[in-house]
């Protein structure tokens, strides 16, 4: 996970989670009865449940698959709408608000309808750690099924269908723009390089790189700080100007290694060398500071 | 290369400056980091034997983020507050052309500065301005000076935390400046400070008890456990400097290396009340006692003779190379204010660090020698 938008107001403090308890960025406790079928069997197992027809990526490399879906665009959208008009605690800036009063107002009303929906059921819930949260964005993404997503948040969906002729008719397309323009600063740099940074990440934190692709979802919004990831990996990146080229690529590596099965063995240990010492990392989350330095030279031949 | 428009690749965390955020002691991870986690990815040692040194490194006490090296009287810290802080004043100062001849520090980064990121050669420039117009032209004696490195030092190498503005804007500007700092030359000064202490501590771990026991002798000296000194790639003009007990060494100074970075840093701690409380005094009394004026550098030549013979002995003990005491070597002896000094000190001081005399008699002899001029 990582951070780079502009925030409105004060931003929170850098999450810190204690080692051993729930560790950031993934979803270790949120998923616990899945995380350990998902160690143990392919990805398809949490993933791709029958009767889920998984979008096509509009490009891939040989670790990654590609996606520029609108309702995951759209629900981030919603969600970071929301939470600016709130001016909720680390907030971050939604230009496209300045636009809603030059809207017509039938669509102005349902747009207004589904922000206030992601308002009283969203906006105060973690997109990273809130399970069900989590699995409401892999349905949009097409990796669940519609009965895996919580009753409670099918008002969500609603709000993000009824909103979706709002969106594609005023933002969806100069988000897909910049969400192509992204990956085509970063494919080329993904294809060229994966084959050799890939193998050292794993081999960096213990663990080893999934079988399957990784899904990626390229977007407009994503968290507060831009990127994060769910257990299997399953990255949400935002194409804001910060993380473009060799940034993104950086970023798509370091969003992936918080796949359990890449950075699972790193938490251990540092967990185990600390308790040897009768210690604790006064940081809270020195594992996070290890996975951002790269594995590999940047100086590395391009 | 993963390159950025033709700049150096700069990984995601310098990049946005992660270990500038506040609230936890990143310089300290950071540092672990560079020093264990690194060599482990070059494939110099083991992940586990990496983890278990950064664990140990940030389970260890507070107060020492940024120790180095260390020996019974002695801690070297590699501050990177008190070497932006030196390097941004020596930037500055060359700038403006302070400082010449025998004074004059070349700062060779400032040619690099145009290898920055746009944004960044701007930011750094801004800093560089507020200390050409605020700070450059200050002695490392100001009290502002002094005040802001008392608490550029309680940071503890923490660059997360609140700054003071002991000058106002200079909060401003070291702010702004560290990032960049991290990133383009904190490493290499780091790197520097760190040869310096080490090639250092080897032979004062040897020696140190024995310096101990002379100044005790000299001046009746209280020393303290492990004096902190830090040592930064810059500083004042030549090796080093003292002020309200507390020394910076200056480990990139070529003048300032093996020996002579030995023999010097036994030098600055002779500026300090612990090391000679009342000496100075006491050589005061001498002169008055005979009703001579005594010369304006006399108490420094005899620190510098001293740490110089101190250090030739060292030499011997070691079986190095004859020493020449460094003021020596630097030509004192042709220096107005100085020449006149050599020779009654070489005759009278030099033999009571010996233990041949004491430090009531060699003041006395010099202060009859200086009645006879």
């Amino acid at each position: 996970m990582v951070g780079s938008r502009r925030l409105l107001g004060p931003p929170d403090p850098w999450r810190r989670t204690p080692l051993g308890e729930v560790r950031g960025w993934v979803l270790i406790a949120a998923v616990s009865l899945f995380a350990v079928a998902t160690w143990a069997a392919p990805v398809e197992s949490l993933a791709m449940p029958l009767g889920v027809a998984v979008p096509e990526p509009i490009a891939s490399s040989e670790l990654f698959d590609f996606h520029n879906i609108d309702r995951v665009n759209l629900h981030h959208l919603l969600y970071q709408w929301a939470r600016a008009e709130a001016a909720s605690p680390g907030a971050i800036e939604v230009p496209e608000r300045d636009d809603l009063d030059g809207l017509p107002d039938e669509q102005r009303e349902i747009w207004n309808s589904a922000v206030r929906t992601y308002s009283d059921l969203a906006m105060e819930r973690d997109l990273l750690f809130d399970e069900e949260l989590v699995r409401l964005r892999d349905h949009l993404a097409g990796i669940r099924s519609l009965h895996e997503v919580a009753a409670s948040d099918r008002p969500l969906l609603e709000a993000v269908d009824s909103a979706l002729p709002v969106y594609s008719a005023h933002w969806w397309a100069r988000h897909e723009r910049a969400n192509r323009s992204w990956l085509d600063g970063v494919l080329p740099l993904a294809r060229r390089h994966e084959a050799a940074i890939a193998p050292r990440v794993a081999a960096a934190y213990g663990g080893s790189w999934p079988e399957e692709r990784i899904h990626v979802d390229i977007t407009a919004y994503a968290n507060r700080v831009g990127a994060y990831t769910t257990s299997a990996p399953h990255v949400t990146l935002s194409s804001e100007a910060d993380n473009q080229g060799a940034l993104g690529l950086e970023l798509l590596f370091h969003e992936s290694s918080h796949g359990d099965i890449m950075e699972r063995p790193l938490l251990q240990m540092i967990d185990t060398a600390f308790a040897a010492l009768q210690a604790s990392d006064p940081g809270r989350d020195l594992w996070h500071m290890v996975i951002f330095v790269p594995p590999v030279r940047s100086r590395a031949t391009c | 290369m993963l390159s950025q428009a033709g700049h150096e690749f700069v990984p995601y965390a310098e990049h946005f400056r992660m270990y500038s955020r506040a609230g936890v002691p990143r310089m300290r991870i950071r540092n672990a980091l560079t020093r264990y986690w690194r060599p482990f990815l070059h494939g110099e040692t083991g992940r586990q034997e990496a983890i278990e040194l950064i664990a140990s490194e940030l389970a260890g006490e507070q107060g020492s983020a940024t120790r180095v090296e260390m020996s019974d009287y002695f801690e070297l810290h590699s501050d990177p507050w008190i070497n932006l802080h030196h390097f941004l004043y020596q930037w500055a100062r060359a700038d403006e052309g302070l400082g010449t001849g025998r004074q004059l520090v070349t700062v060779p980064e400032r040619s690099s500065l145009n290898q920055l990121a746009a944004a960044e050669r701007a930011e750094w420039s801004e800093a560089v301005a507020f200390y050409r117009n605020s700070v450059a032209a200050r002695s490392h004696f100001d009290d502002d000076l002094l005040e802001l490195k008392q608490e550029l030092l309680a940071l503890d190498g923490d660059t997360g935390v609140a700054l003071p503005d002991t000058i106002e804007g200079i909060q401003a500007a070291l702010t702004v400046a560290m990032p960049i700092y991290l990133t383009h030359w904190w490493p290499e000064h780091d790197g520097a400070n760190r040869r310096w202490s080490a090639s250092v501590m080897q032979p004062l771990r040897r020696h140190e008890a024995r310096y101990v026991e002379i100044t005790t002798r000299l001046y009746g000296s209280r020393w303290p456990q492990a004096r902190r000194i830090d040592v930064s790639a810059y500083a004042n003009a030549r090796a080093g400097y003292t002020a309200i007990g507390h020394t910076v060494m200056f480990s990139t100074d070529p003048g300032n290396q093996g020996l002579y970075a030995f023999e010097m840093l036994l030098h600055e701690v002779q500026h300090t009340r612990d090391v000679a409380p009342t000496a100075r005094q006491e050589l005061a009394h001498a002169f008055e006692a005979v009703a001579v004026e005594q010369p304006g550098n006399l108490w420094h030549a005899l620190i510098f003779a001293t740490a110089g013979a101190f250090a030739q002995w060292v030499a011997l003990d070691e079986a190095l190379p004859a020493h020449t005491p460094y003021w020596i070597r630097e030509g004192f002896e042709d220096l107005q204010g100085w020449s006149e000094l050599l020779p009654p000190v070489l005759e009278h001081w030099v033999p009571a660090v010996r233990g041949e005399s004491t430090t009531p008699e060699a003041f006395a002899a010099l202060a009859l020698r200086f009645e006879s001029h």
